[in-house]
């Protein structure tokens, strides 16, 4: 039991952690700006798909994942024409898209490829990064060192998302529409538009995700293989009150549930509570943070 | 006469945007299955033979939209309410693992007994587990959006783990014992397990619609979904009527899950439901939350899906297509296009001072 805590249960949960990572770091903009955003799954999984098919044609990594991000643009897109232009509900409007992409890249991939080695055979995967020098060190070499390059562009973006959101004009309007978007709009700032730039930006960074589970973590495609992480991101974001940092230790903790309950699994014990707890935990703290602006918020009409 | 008239149109609005949405993903499909290389006309014919014509087709389709129907009304009572249990999924789970548990560990129970017995307890199952949501939401709120949403995953994982640890039938399978035939609700065609709960739920529509429309509970859920502000000054609780919506929707949520169990399977099997509960809220959206449009567009999504299966087989057009094109039929209903007119005239005033954007903020975001 001992045992199955040690180093290399740290580095499957960092690999675990970087695609829900990168969801919710794009989901995060969309909460800033009070969109529910429920497609992130929908679009990591195309950006998924992407990956692999670009990759599998054009034998080009880079190019796979310029594919994938273009592609969670365009989902991202119509999502946002239809939730900001024809008002559409954005909870109906996200699930059509993890319906559409869910059901859309199953069709593709049994009409491109009749089976699976005929797909990974042409693939090439996005390399992995080792670290001159560090990679020797005993403990922090394996630690740091030898993971897919997005693992790296990933811990990157958390620090970015936090300049956009914090420290750009961009990020103060995303934020504003978010809060109060009559006082935006009387400022001159088009809060539809923001809206749907937030959810744009969700979109690049789940097609990002989705590269990095289909030609990163592994290298093949299959049905449905975020497998859920698109709403794990979703509670990672609510987990973190849609800050960067915090999202960062939230999708942490969410990839570090997942390699405990894998290492359980493989020893045959049951894993299911350990895999619950983000999900309770993310209620729990949803309601404390409820109850909390309902404190302060009677302590303001109090104090008034 | 004039009244009449107003009813019959009323229908075809009520009809009429589905059935263009559908048109028109239909057509989209056509175009896509066109590229593919394949012929489209003969996967279509497959498609709807396959769901609607012929005895054993027309069975499979209805085995088919029973837990979807069943979940669809669930969903339509919390929204009739302004609420969105998005925890039916969840809700479904629970619910058929108590009906399977009192189905296999209760022997000598009288036949309709046991099947009320079981039922009964889904349906506390899943009220209590929409209950916390509830509360949150009325209390202190929690979108229930949210939390409903989570909490699928949890009621999974449990149930999940009831199956594969304590309750497991010995064997390489992850699924209980069977359930006693004292439990199993009666079959009308034994070829396609053709079960009693079709009768059920359109039992269940007929109460639900009568309940909305008729009774004083039904009034104050329509009136504190249409405008809460209202409702709370002319004397009604809309605290307490926003729960009841929940626990209600929890309990047809359970209920699902236990007609699926004791009709179908007769066991609780590990995740057996392939998302009877989102494809509940899809049907839901697409009859505007009406029981009886419900019972309609559940049947259509139940043809659809055992339709896909003999299209995959009869041409080689994946099922799979089918469901984005039902995810283009479910985006097409919620859109609303009327918008687009108004851009047009003004397009460069920001209209209702940005208020316009979600309805999601406007419908969910503060407490009823």
């Amino acid at each position: 039991m001992a045992g199955a805590f040690n180093l290399s249960l740290l580095v499957a949960a960092i690999r675990l952690t970087t695609p829900i990572l990168l969801a919710a770091l794009g989901g995060l903009f969309t909460q800033q700006a009070n969109v529910l955003n429920i497609a992130l799954e929908g679009m990591m999984l195309s950006g998924a798909f992407t990956a692999v098919a670009v990759s599998f044609f054009t034998h080009s990594w880079v190019m796979a994942i310029l594919a994938s991000v273009l592609v969670g643009l365009i989902m991202a897109w119509i999502l946002g024409a239809f939730v900001v232009k024809f008002k559409a509900l954005n909870v109906i409007a996200g699930m059509a898209v993890n319906l559409f992409a869910s059901g859309f890249t199953a069709f593709l991939l049994r009409t491109i490829w009749t089976n699976k080695s005929e797909m990974t055979q042409g693939l090439v995967g996005i390399p992995d990064v080792v670290i001159p020098g560090l990679c020797n060190v005993p403990v922090l070499g394996e630690l740091l060192s030898g993971y897919s390059f997005l693992v790296y562009i990933s811990i990157v973006l958390v620090f970015v998302a936090q300049f956009v959101l914090y420290k750009t004009k961009l990020g103060l309007r995303i934020r504003a529409v978010g809060e109060t978007p009559q006082a935006a709009a009387s400022l001159g700032v088009d809060p539809d538009r923001i809206r749907l730039i937030s959810i744009l930006i969700s979109g690049a960074l789940c097609g990002l995700a989705g590269a990095h589970l289909s030609l990163g973590a592994l290298c093949m495609f299959t049905e449905n293989m975020t497998a859920g992480r698109g709403f794990m991101a979703m509670a990672v974001i609510f987990f973190g009150d849609a800050d960067p940092y915090k999202v960062a230790i939230g999708a942490f903790l969410f990839g570090l549930a997942e390699a405990i309950s894998m290492r359980l699994q493989s020893v045959g014990l049951p894993s299911h509570f350990i895999i619950m707890i983000p999900y309770v935990f993310t209620v729990v703290s949803l309601i404390v943070v409820s109850i909390n602006k309902m404190k302060a918020q009677t302590r303001k009409s109090s104090e008034s | 006469m004039t009244q009449q008239d107003n009813v019959w149109r009323r229908i075809a609005a009520g009809i009429g945007r589905p059935l263009l949405a559908i048109a028109l993903a239909l057509l989209i499909g056509l175009v896509i299955i066109s590229i593919a290389g394949e012929d489209p006309i003969e996967s279509y014919r497959a498609l709807i033979g396959g769901a609607f014509v012929g005895r054993s087709n027309i069975e499979n389709t209805l085995v088919r939209s029973i837990p979807v129907i069943a979940s669809g009304l669930a969903v339509a009572v919390a929204f009739a309410c302004g609420m969105f249990n998005m925890g039916v999924e969840g809700q479904l789970y629970l619910g058929a693992f108590a009906a399977a548990w009192i189905g296999f560990s209760i022997k000598g129970v009288p036949p309709l007994l046991h099947v009320l017995l079981a039922i009964g307890l889904s349906a506390a199952v899943g009220a209590a587990w929409a209950y916390l949501p509830a509360i949150a939401r009325i209390k202190w709120g929690t979108s229930e959006i949210v939390t409903t949403m989570m909490l699928n995953y949890v009621a999974q994982y449990f149930t999940s783990y009831l199956v594969s640890f304590p309750f497991k039938e010995p064997g390489d399978l992850q699924q209980t014992p069977a359930i006693f035939s004292s439990a199993e609700l009666y079959e009308l065609s034994a070829a396609s397990r053709l079960h009693l709960g079709l009768l059920l739920v359109v039992v269940f529509a007929v109460i639900i619609a009568f309940l909305l429309k008729r009774t004083a509970l039904g009034y104050e859920i329509r009136m504190t979904g249409l405008s809460p502000s209202v409702s709370r000054a002319s004397g009604i609780s809309t605290d307490r009527t926003a729960i009841r919506a929940m626990l209600i929707s929890g309990a047809i949520g359970g209920i699902a899950g236990a007609i699926e169990i004791l009709g179908v399977h007769h066991r609780f099997i590990n995740n057996f439901s392939p998302g009877y509960g989102w494809d509940g809220l899809a049907v839901s959206l697409l009859a505007k939350g009406n029981p009886i449009g419900i019972l309609l567009s559940g049947i259509f999504y139940g043809g659809l899906q055992s339709g896909a299966n003999i299209m995959e087989f009869a041409t080689d057009v994946p099922k799979q297509l089918i469901d984005s094109l039902r995810a283009i039929i479910i985006l097409f209903v919620a859109a609303d296009f009327t918008g687009l007119k108004l851009l047009r005239a003004k397009p460069k005033l920001p209209r209702g001072g940005g208020k316009s954007g979600c309805k999601e903020v406007k419908t969910c975001g503060r407490s009823v």
